[in-house]
């Protein structure tokens, strides 16, 4: 089972995480490889017949009980997305 | 397709549909808005960053331009002000030892996803051209994470304050 999703699954993972730096909880986080890249040229597919294309990486969040700043938040040293340039 | 079997259709069409209705059918199917091109100017040509401002706070710098109208038509290549939206265009260059996050909710709550406007801008049977819209939103759009020694630009999108 699944559900219909934006095929540009990496802008919904870092729009997440911005609402989780918004809760206060978030004490780190950082970008783990958990596949291939798949080029908006070529998406994938999912079990729902969705497309999808993703830079391949994970975002992992670790949170803390205690209320953290979001000035204090920091970053685990792993992969990094590549920016953009307009 | 014979002339006869063309008329035949002619005829069986306008007796399924009213007239005034196959009228704006065939007009659909036969203008060239039907298959609606997508042309954006290059984003070099369209000068928005002449009325930039610029702020450094310690190792960062934030460059920032709010579009024009005609500008966010020409550089997105669709009237964004018809569909109520405003373009800033951000560039940030962290010359820090770490990650900078620019929260574009945190810019205004009102904020929409590039491919979502993409979305709202679609034209009626153009795929070709969706796709190419769809593209395009996506590259304009800023994309975080900020990493250290690095410039990183893009669009974002919101709620055109004008509107309200």
């Amino acid at each position: 089972m699944t559900h219909k999703i934006d095929e540009d699954i990496d802008e919904v993972r870092n729009s997440f995480g911005e609402d989780m730096l918004f809760s206060q909880g978030l004490k780190k986080l950082g970008w783990a490889r958990c596949m291939p890249a798949v080029s908006p040229e070529l998406p994938h597919l999912n079990l729902g017949g969705d497309p999808y294309f993703t830079d391949g990486l994970l975002l992992v969040l670790l949170f803390d009980r205690r209320p953290i700043s979001m000035l204090e938040v920091q970053f685990f040293d792993w992969e990094k997305p590549v920016g953009r340039h307009m | 397709m014979s002339q006869d079997k063309e008329i035949d259709m002619h005829i069986r069409l306008t007796r399924i549909l009213p007239r005034p209705v196959f009228m704006v059918w065939c007009f659909l199917l036969l203008t060239p808005g039907a298959c609606a091109t997508y042309d954006p100017v290059a984003v070099d040509e369209v000068p928005f960053k002449n009325h930039s401002e610029t702020k450094v706070d310690g190792n960062v710098r934030v460059t920032a331009a709010v579009l024009t109208n005609q500008e966010s038509e020409q550089v997105f290549g669709v009237d964004l002000a018809l569909r109520w939206v405003q373009a800033v265009w951000v560039e940030v260059e962290n010359k820090d030892s770490h990650n900078y996050w620019l929260l574009s909710s945190a810019l205004d709550p009102d904020y929409y996803a590039p491919s979502e406007v993409a979305y709202n801008s679609h034209h009626w049977i153009s795929p070709k051209a969706n796709d190419r819209m769809d593209d395009r939103f996506r590259k304009l759009g800023f994309r975080n994470p900020i990493a250290p020694g690095s410039v990183v630009s893009g669009s974002i999108l919101l709620l055109n304050p004008a509107i309200l």
